[in-house]
């Protein structure tokens, strides 16, 4: 029992201004609707209704009622493409962070521990990556998977492995320097034991303020591949490929363009506030991250 | 870390960007004779005739040795579309989203550290709140969206900047340096006429460095106010302090001097960031830069552009890095102290 | 976030609005023409193109032919050859060259010579011979030449006097003269080809062109312009418009954006979406045309169970494409009924259309085995076509129709690279593609696109082959006159009809916008598009 009241006073304590209040509660509704879309949107995603294309929203004349953000040039419900949007975005997301921090916590953690020969391999490769523009290689990547959600995911996730393993690899070098570690090593303990079982939940902080930061990072970049028509093959309500898919109408049907542009920024915007606060909450001395 | 040890990681990374650039592209399906043929078709015979005279037959280890043989002479090869030669085509690409990307870069300066230098001086206040707000955002900017707004308000509906190109066609200025705003001064004609073909070049700038700017205004300006936070903590700050001086003075005279130090490096390493939103904003645009010469070389394997255009963008990325490497070497006390 | 979103650009807006008002001055003279063309041309030497931007910025602009196609139409008409004459045995074609055509006098090249049966010979002979100094240079890629296997039907290229060519073909051939017509047979200077032979060069043949065309290459930039000046010797009188310039914009809507703003007084392709809006200004006009079209479903009879007749009428009957010309083409198209568009002769009226059926498609499909329907795969192009601007949406509303019968139909998209190589290579059941005639010759279509010939080549999407369709198409090739071709042709599309290798989709419009005061101008029907008759009058 006190247990959790300490909790829930330290959350509170670390819940920050009301940004981060408005945060939370953006992704947690972009959470809701992504997991119930299909009871929340309306309509099939992909339905199709006939006669009913380019209706405007409700704040437009000509407005139909069975639409409440209008449809889109085929004739599908733009109010539930943007819910199903959610719940693509998010996946995606999702798998961005985990696949990037499990290739790049495995590849950093064996660079900053064993060094030498390995190490160097490790960062030369990195190194190989980060000189190039992260959106380019994503572009290479998918035309040699094939343009699909998942590649464009595989991609994403591939940009975003070098900054992992730079920020594990020098997070290790710095615990295995520390006493513990030492001593660990003195009792004998293997190496695969001292990384896993003491020095990787050590350095758990920044790899979790990274993954924060890594998701939004990720729904940006799987929607720019998106936008370059490399990303969620039709009819998968994407948000970047419907941004790319109305450019044609962002004269004469600007909230086409409009809803799916702000839905990508408002969901961007809250993984980074969070991750700001996290950061401040969990590692006050961490700077600004200055890599895209 | 030794110098020499310093230019042996470069030379490494080089190496792998020659294997990736060469052997990646080559592993997507589809080569550029099918590309050229489009849906025309044409008979397996005549295919293999088109790609042997390209040199596409030859074994792939062969191509590649030939490749970094002639690029270490400084030879790219010869686009297999344009037939051009790779490196005058990387130059002109090169001056084109250099000028874009340095006046964006200048942008997201000039706004971006005054920005964050009155969000340190007003920490906590709602100055700060919402500068650091509004940093935030455009650091969330999906920027392929945000250009296409902008040239729906800014160029179609108040119809006050072009849409798109470098140049309004009228001004007849040739490429000379390929920094347009050099070279309309050095077009044949009147001075008038230099006047205003220059500035029509910064008419069609405005939109797109606007755009390109974003997200490096964002980091500035939040990297400014952290800084200049934690030298405003230090010792010999608060030292200066209790000595009498005005806050402004210590501000201008000693804090900002430090403060700057690791924001003109961050100002330097993101020419990464720069070209990778250089290639959304180019093709929103219609820039004739670097990102989309790139992407449309990949679409249609263009291979000696894909390989020689990667490498050269890889050698302008450790440069700078190079580059702001020994300047912060040189101008920080500590890291000299920590060599 | 509206407001704060402006806060960098408020400060560039506050600069721009003092510019615009200086800039608002500068307007472009009445004998400078600026066009809005679609993309960067590949190269400046026809021979070495296939697509639109390179014939505007070569072929149509720079260069002649020995004949051509009349403007705006199919025709064939005399133009560096003044006549020809056929042998009996039909393997001779010799043409009478024109005397007195200048090449363009440039910054780079200094003609001494008219045009002669030597350019001829040198033209061909880059594009025929191994051996020949210039067969290498760029490339030595020559798409139409190899994939028209010219280079299988000239043996020869012979000079027999200063003004006279023969052309000696290794078996009788109709539609040869007309193929003289299209872009890559457009004339080089010789002249020219030795003084870069001796400056060693060669490359810039196609970089710095050199032709005899109604306008003079002055200076191009990727992705940026191309310009262009008067050729004050031309053969059919100097062009009235000075300046020629190409401004490249690879994006319709951009495109039209810029006609509006008075940035260019040309704009080719606009989109079909911007059509009504180009209308209403008052200062703009539209021209349209039946496009040399065809936006085809080719279905892959290689692949069950496509190679079954009835489960074919069943996709076609189940398809309401009069939907996809409303949603795709905003109705500037027509349902496409046989594979050559009406436009063009021997196009058979008397083929009644598959209706839209879907009682029909099912009792198909239940004959057929199927009455539950089948997964297959439909792939759709990943670019936009004149022939079919929107491939993902209408495989969108494909997979839709299909669903009704119970056809589960997965949308299979590739990088356009991609796309055409797997397509090539068969491994597709349903692909969405299309195509644009080039010579306005019904072989163009019947031939290259449904002849056995071209399941090889890999233009036979649908890889049918049809020994009685085959031998129709075979014979009209070296039929000797037209009217017994056009038999031949009517008596191939009822089979085509009745076979349905393909649902034929569309024919589309072609479209250009332009300012009023521009006269003079008439499209082709081949999509490209030529100035040299083009007046622009004072405002």
């Amino acid at each position: 029992m006190r247990v959790t009241q300490e909790a829930l006073r330290s959350i509170r304590r670390n819940l920050g201004g009301p940004l981060i209040i408005v945060a939370m509660a953006l992704l947690g509704l972009t959470t809701f609707f992504a997991i119930f879309a299909p009871l929340i949107a309306p309509y099939d995603p992909a339905r199709t209704f006939e006669g009913a294309y380019s209706l405007p929203p409700f704040f437009l004349e000509g407005w139909d009622s069975r639409f409440l953000l209008g449809t889109d040039d085929v004739g599908r419900d733009l109010f539930s493409r943007l819910i199903h949007g959610a719940r693509i975005s998010l996946l995606a997301g999702f798998a961005v962070t985990v696949l990037s921090l499990t290739i790049g916590v495995v590849l950093g953690a064996l660079a900053g521990w064993k060094g030498g020969f390995i190490e160097a391999a490790i960062l030369r490769l990195m190194d190989t990556m980060m000189a190039l523009p992260s959106i380019l290689l994503a572009i290479v990547v998918v035309t040699i998977l094939g343009p699909s959600l998942v590649n464009a995911v595989i991609a994403a996730a591939v940009t975003a492995v070098p900054g992992v393993v730079r920020l594990v690899r020098a997070t290790i070098r710095e615990e295995k320097a520390k006493p513990y570690s030492l001593s660990a090593k003195l009792y004998g303990a293997g190496g695969f034991r001292i990384v896993t079982v003491e020095l990787l939940p050590n350095s758990l902080a920044p790899i979790f303020v990274q993954g924060t930061m890594g998701f939004g990072e990720g729904i940006l970049n799987v929607a720019a591949l998106g936008f370059l028509g490399l990303g969620a093959r039709p009819p998968m309500a994407e948000w970047g490929t419907m941004l790319a898919d109305s450019r044609a109408y962002v004269e004469s049907q600007p909230w086409l363009v409009t809803a799916p542009g702000l839905c990508i920024l408002i969901v961007i915007l809250s993984f980074n506030l969070l991750g700001d606060h996290l950061r401040d909450v969990f590692d006050p001395k961490l700077k600004t991250r200055e890599e895209a | 870390m030794s110098r020499a040890f310093k230019f042996g990681q470069i030379a490494t990374t080089l190496f792998g960007i020659t294997l990736v650039a060469f052997f990646l592209i080559r592993l997507v399906p589809g080569d550029p004779v099918t590309l050229l043929i489009g849906e025309r078709g044409a008979s397996p015979e005549a295919i293999a005739e088109l790609k042997a005279r390209i040199g596409l037959d030859r074994p792939l280890v062969e191509q590649y040795g030939l490749f970094v043989w002639n690029a270490l002479k400084g030879d790219l090869g010869v686009s297999i579309l344009s037939g051009r030669s790779v490196g005058a085509e990387f130059l002109e690409r090169l001056a084109a989203t250099a000028e874009l990307g340095l006046t964006a870069l200048m942008l997201a300066t000039l706004v971006g550290v005054p920005l964050g230098i009155f969000a340190a001086l007003h920490r906590g206040r709602l100055f700060d709140r919402l500068s650091m707000g509004l940093a935030v955002s455009f650091y969330s900017m999906p920027i392929f969206w945000w250009g296409l707004m902008a040239i729906v308000i800014f160029s179609v509906k108040l119809a006050w900047l072009p849409v798109s190109g470098r140049i309004g066609v009228e001004h007849d200025v040739i490429l000379k340096s390929g920094l347009l705003l050099v070279d309309s001064w050095l077009m044949p004609g009147s001075l008038a006429e230099s006047w205003a073909a220059f500035k029509s070049v910064i008419h069609h700038l405005l939109l797109p460095a606007s755009v390109l700017a974003t997200v490096p205004l964002a980091v500035i300006a939040r990297m400014t106010r952290s800084s200049l936070l934690e030298v405003l903590g230090e010792d010999y700050v608060r030292t200066a302090r209790a000595k009498g001086l005005s806050r402004f003075r210590v501000v201008a005279l000693h804090a900002l001097r430090n403060a700057l130090i690791p924001v003109v490096t961050v100002i330097g390493l993101m020419l990464g960031t720069i070209l990778t939103g250089a290639i959304l904003t180019e093709t929103i645009f219609s820039w004739p830069g670097l990102g989309r010469w790139l992407v449309s070389a990949v679409l249609s394997r263009d291979y000696p552009v894909i390989q020689g255009g990667i490498l050269m963008v890889a050698v302008v990325v450790l440069t700078t890095s190079l580059l702001v490497e020994i300047f912060y070497y040189f101008i920080s006390p500590r890291s000299r102290g920590r060599g | 976030m509206k407001s704060s979103g402006l806060k960098p650009s408020g400060l560039a807006v506050a600069i721009v609005g003092a510019l615009t008002s200086l800039l608002a001055a500068q307007a472009v003279s009445a004998s400078t023409f600026v066009y809005c063309s679609e993309g960067s041309p590949r190269t400046f030497n026809p021979q070495m193109g296939s697509d639109g931007p390179t014939f505007n910025a070569s072929s149509r602009t720079i260069y002649n032919r020995l004949v051509d196609f009349e403007k705006g139409g199919t025709k064939v008409l005399p133009s560096l050859a003044e006549s020809w004459t056929t042998s009996k045995d039909k393997l001779q074609i010799t043409f009478k060259l024109r005397k007195g055509v200048p090449f363009h006098t440039t910054s780079f090249f200094k003609p001494t010579r008219s045009f002669n049966a030597d350019d001829v010979v040198f033209t061909f002979g880059r594009m025929m011979k191994k051996d020949h100094p210039f067969h290498t240079v760029n490339g030595g890629v020559y798409e139409y030449f190899t994939s028209m296997e010219m280079d299988k039907l000239v043996k020869e290229v012979k000079k027999v006097d200063d003004h006279t060519v023969t052309f000696v073909l290794t078996r009788p051939e109709t539609p040869f003269i007309a193929n003289m017509a299209m872009d890559f047979a457009s004339i080089l200077s010789a002249e020219y080809g030795d003084q870069l032979q001796k400056a060693k060069t060669l490359e810039k043949i196609d970089l710095e062109p050199v032709g005899t065309g109604p306008f003079k290459f002055v200076r191009y930039e990727k992705d940026s312009q191309i310009r262009f000046e008067a050729h004050e010797g031309y053969f059919e009188g100097k062009p009235k418009i000075e300046r020629l310039i190409f401004a490249i914009t690879t994006d319709p809507s951009v495109r039209t954006q810029k006609l509006k703003r008075g940035e260019c007084q040309f704009v080719a392709e606009p989109s079909v979406l911007d059509i009504p809006s180009i209308k209403k200004e008052m200062k703009l006009s539209v021209i349209e045309q039946e496009g040399l079209n065809v936006g085809y479903l080719a279905l892959n009879v290689e692949k069950k169970p496509l190679g079954d007749r009835r489960v074919r009428e069943a996709i076609a009957k189940a398809l309401n494409r009069k939907t996809y010309l409303d949603a795709i083409y905003q109705g500037q198209a027509t349902v496409a009924v046989n594979p050559i568009p009406p436009a063009m002769w021997s196009y058979n009226k008397s083929i009644k259309d598959i209706d839209f059926d879907i009682a029909g498609a099912k009792k198909l499909l239940a004959d057929a085995g199927f009455p539950n329907g089948f997964e297959t795969t439909l792939w759709y192009m990943p670019v936009s076509r004149p022939y079919n601007p929107n491939a993902k949406k209408m495989a969108e509303m494909m997979q839709a129709d299909l669903a009704t019968i119970g056809i589960k139909a997965k949308l299979v998209s590739y990088e356009w690279g991609t796309y055409l190589d797997k397509a090539r290579k068969g491994e597709h059941d349903m692909l969405l593609i299309g195509w644009t005639g080039d010579n306005g010759d019904p072989d163009n279509f019947l031939g290259t696109l449904l002849g056995c010939a071209a399941i090889k080549g890999g233009s036979n999407y649908a890889r049918w082959c049809n020994k009685e369709f085959d031998k129709l198409v075979t014979d009209a090739r070296q039929a000797p006159d037209q009217a017994t071709r056009t038999q031949l042709y009517m008596k191939a599309q009822e089979v085509f009809k009745k076979e349905l290798p393909w649902v034929t989709l569309a024919h589309a419009k072609a479209f250009r916008a332009m300012e009023k005061r521009v006269k003079g101008y008439s499209m082709s029907p081949f999509g490209t598009d030529y100035f040299g008759s083009v007046v622009v009058e004072k405002k």
